[in-house]
């Protein structure tokens, strides 16, 4: 399935340059991926075509790799004869202001994702219809889910993590620590 | 018949000019965090005009208790108990799904009376959301008997659970390669009997509720969602199977071992109301629970002795490589998109998909035109549950 | 003296009152309020101690039991929610993400490690999540302490 739609998106959207990624297990999922500037015209060929339709987007999921961010969408097509799901990867260089097209038009739940993603890791989406963060304050600063966070010491007043509440000796938490030291030294060199 | 307090037709109003250019503009209201109906700390700012809502906007964020970074630095088997906290009303089937997830990239092969077993479990577990969502939502419409007949019901599958797992609400009890402790014969017979009380006791709901008439004019016709807007929400059980629509993953894309099992899928036909309205929503949950009764009496007659853990390596490390697994759990289709690096002890990566995170997003092409308190009743019946749409 | 006569101090009747119809607030937040609701309802009856009115509004409760994780966007509206509940009121921390962060205390940037950082806390009740018997005792012992209150002596009371 996956080897005709790379053909298919070949043919018909050439500047998707869409490639198939094999996955190296053959227990994992298999995933194509696409140019980050065809995904709006990508998205609408997809929900609209008669061959492989995918009349579903369920998911938008972003992964940090130190040297580049990728973000998922996870689509599906709803059908009691001819199911089927597809992984679509779009890779972003830029860490600093990463920047993609907004899919809402084409599929209204990609709302809702898309603010998510912004909030996790700082994705902005052009021409978005409500583009402010989702699960963190208005006001927060810094991107959670990024490799290389580490949180503001106190948020209008409060203590983030109270001296007193937490478990110095706790081993997985010196771990972490210098993880997070060492992909903050990664960020900076680069 | 004509009553004393009949007293005809009311007068038409007179509309003079002063009323017609009355200046008036949309109220706004906070359904807020701290609300008795919104089932958790849901913020809807409603935008009202009289009764009337003229659009409604959700804020979530107030239970975000950052799971997904927890599960960065945690182990693989770590992961479990903070799975457990995102549904908590449906715990099991949210540990079955991470639990398939690493599995599947592991490669493990679970023994066939833990994945029987696991059937069973999850299809209690559905019984006893169902349940609860059935108590609050009459709970939430003004009717306070249901609500107690439901929790005096769940807690009779609470003590099951309790007696195999040792935790009446978040159990830690799927672990990875079985289940980490098994069911006697006296448990399971308790079992058996459960499924007659309740099957009796459905029967009971359906007359005391379903069928009542104050009930179907409060949610017949209310809040409907077409299989279109479905689609282009992406909203899935349920919800889903309350428009008409027939589509459940058990038996579309079968995992564990589903494919052997006798059950129907019950669908929202508009018997009161149209297709995608409150009522069918809640009637599919009703029957839903019916047909898990169905699967737990077949379940008890194909189990046979066997182990129910297989041989998991000490330190769990997945190869390289990324997967998304599906499981159908009682709000929606829950997903997991999990990636893993060679040789690392946690996850790279843990995204969830909730289902009731994509049903809230529903909530503003819902709302326009409705009475607020017909509002009330569909924020209700897509059953939310704020741990999982905030993480 | 005939039967039916009681002696007794102000102080212990006016606490026997309060303590034996402690209106609760509803403020569950995450799992904990599950389980504040299966104490509410017929298998451990909260209503035989007196706490059977779950007022919503803050305005008429006497109680308020924190049940469920506090994270830090809702930290403000608790601290507003507490200072409109009228005096005398007490707090009941449930469950450990309100003790002290419970097992998001590591990593949760969010989550504000314990309710006692917003408001004052009279009674703190662990488990995750406690049991509803554990509630019960959590309730019992906050009636022992108000039993050995001095509400005339109360700096609000005085001065009102």
């Amino acid at each position: 399935m996956h080897k005709e739609l790379v053909d298919l998106i070949n043919s018909n959207i050439p500047e998707a340059k869409a490639v198939f990624n094999e996955a190296t297990d053959p227990k994992a999922d298999a995933s194509i991926t696409v140019e980050a500037s065809s995904i709006l015209k990508l998205a609408s060929w997809l929900r609209t075509n008669d061959h492989m339709p995918f009349n579903v987007l369920q998911c938008i999921s972003g992964v940090d790799y130190l040297e580049y961010m990728e973000v998922c969408y996870i689509l599906a097509h709803f059908d009691l004869n001819t199911p089927r799901e597809l992984i679509l990867k779009v890779k972003l260089t830029d860490r600093v202001n990463p920047n993609l097209d907004s899919i809402v038009e084409v599929y209204p739940a990609a709302d809702f994702q898309e603010r998510e993603c912004y909030d996790m890791f700082g994705v902005s989406f052009n021409n978005h219809p409500d583009h402010r963060r989702i699960l963190c304050p208005d006001d927060w600063k810094g991107f959670p889910l990024r490799k290389d966070y580490v949180p503001a010491k106190d948020y209008n007043g409060m203590l983030v993590y109270p001296d007193n509440k937490m478990n110095f000796e706790d081993r997985e938490f010196i771990v972490r620590q210098n993880m997070i030291k060492k992909a903050q030294e990664k960020a900076s060199e680069s | 018949m004509q009553s004393r307090w009949d007293i005809g037709e009311p007068e038409p109003r007179t509309i003079n000019k002063a009323t017609e250019q009355l200046k008036s503009e949309l109220l706004t209201l906070n359904m807020g965090p701290q609300h008795p109906a919104t089932h958790g700390v849901l913020r809807i700012e409603i935008w009202t005009d009289s009764e009337v809502v003229a659009h409604a906007i959700p804020h979530l964020g107030y239970l975000h208790r950052c799971m997904e970074k927890h599960s960065e630095n945690m182990d693989y088997r770590a992961v479990i108990p903070f799975v457990d906290r995102l549904d908590y009303l449906a715990a099991m089937n949210m540990e079955w799904n991470y639990v398939m997830a690493v599995e599947k990239m592991l490669g493990t092969e679970v023994p066939r009376r833990a994945e029987l077993l696991r059937i069973m479990v999850a299809e209690l577990q559905r019984i006893g959301s169902h349940l609860m969502a059935f108590g609050t939502y009459a709970l939430d419409l003004g009717a306070f008997t249901p609500f107690l007949y439901a929790f005096d019901y769940r807690e009779k599958i609470l003590r099951l659970f309790e007696e195999v797992s040792g935790a009446r609400l978040l159990y830690n009890y799927y672990w990875i390669g079985g289940l980490w402790n098994d069911w006697t014969d006296d448990q399971l017979d308790r079992v058996a009997h459960f499924c007659d009380e309740m099957e009796e006791e459905a029967k009971k709901y359906h007359e005391l509720v379903s069928m009542n008439k104050i009930f179907v004019e409060r949610t017949a016709n209310v809040g409907v969602m077409s299989v279109q807007d479905c689609f282009d929400f992406g909203a899935t059980g349920p919800v889903l199977r309350g428009a008409g629509f027939k589509w459940d993953l058990r038996k579309n894309k079968t995992y564990g071992l589903y494919n052997e099992f006798d059950f129907d899928i019950p669908i929202g036909t508009g018997e009161q109301g149209v297709p995608g309205d409150c009522w069918n929503r809640y009637i599919v949950r009703m029957k839903e629970v019916v047909e898990s009764i169905k699967i737990i009496r077949q379940c008890l007659e194909k189990l046979e002795p066997g182990s129910v853990m297989a041989k998991v390596p000490k330190i769990i490390k997945l190869p390289k490589g990324e997967v998304y697994v599906r499981t159908e759990c009682p709000r929606g289709e829950l997903g997991m998109h999990l990636v893993a690096q060679e040789g690392e002890k946690s996850p790279y990566r843990l995204k969830v998909k909730s289902p009731c995170f994509t049903h809230v997003s529903m909530l503003p092409r819902v709302a326009p035109g409705q009475m607020i308190a017909d509002f009330v009743a569909s924020v209700g019946s897509i059953d939310i549950v704020l741990g999982e749409v905030d993480r | 003296m005939q039967d039916g006569v009681v002696l007794t101090t102000v102080d212990e009747f006016l606490n026997w009152g309060r303590k034996n119809s402690l209106w609760p607030m509803t403020f569950g937040l995450a799992c904990c309020a599950i389980e504040m609701m299966a104490t509410g309802a017929a298998k451990y009856d909260l209503e035989r101690f007196g706490c059977g009115a779950f007022m919503a509004t803050p305005r008429r409760a006497d109680m308020m039991i924190v049940a469920g994780t506090v994270t830090l966007k809702m930290a403000t509206r608790v601290k507003v929610l507490y200072e409109q509940m009228a005096e005398p009121k007490y707090v009941i921390s449930m469950g450990s993400c309100s003790n002290k962060g419970g097992p998001y205390w590591q990593w949760g940037y969010h989550v504000l490690n314990g309710v006692d950082e917003v408001v004052p806390v009279d009674v703190y009740v662990p488990g995750c999540p406690p049991r509803p018997e554990s509630l019960i005792e959590g309730v019992m012992t906050l009636q022992k302490k108000i039993a050995n209150e001095r509400l005339l002596r109360n700096k609000w009371v005085k001065h009102a």
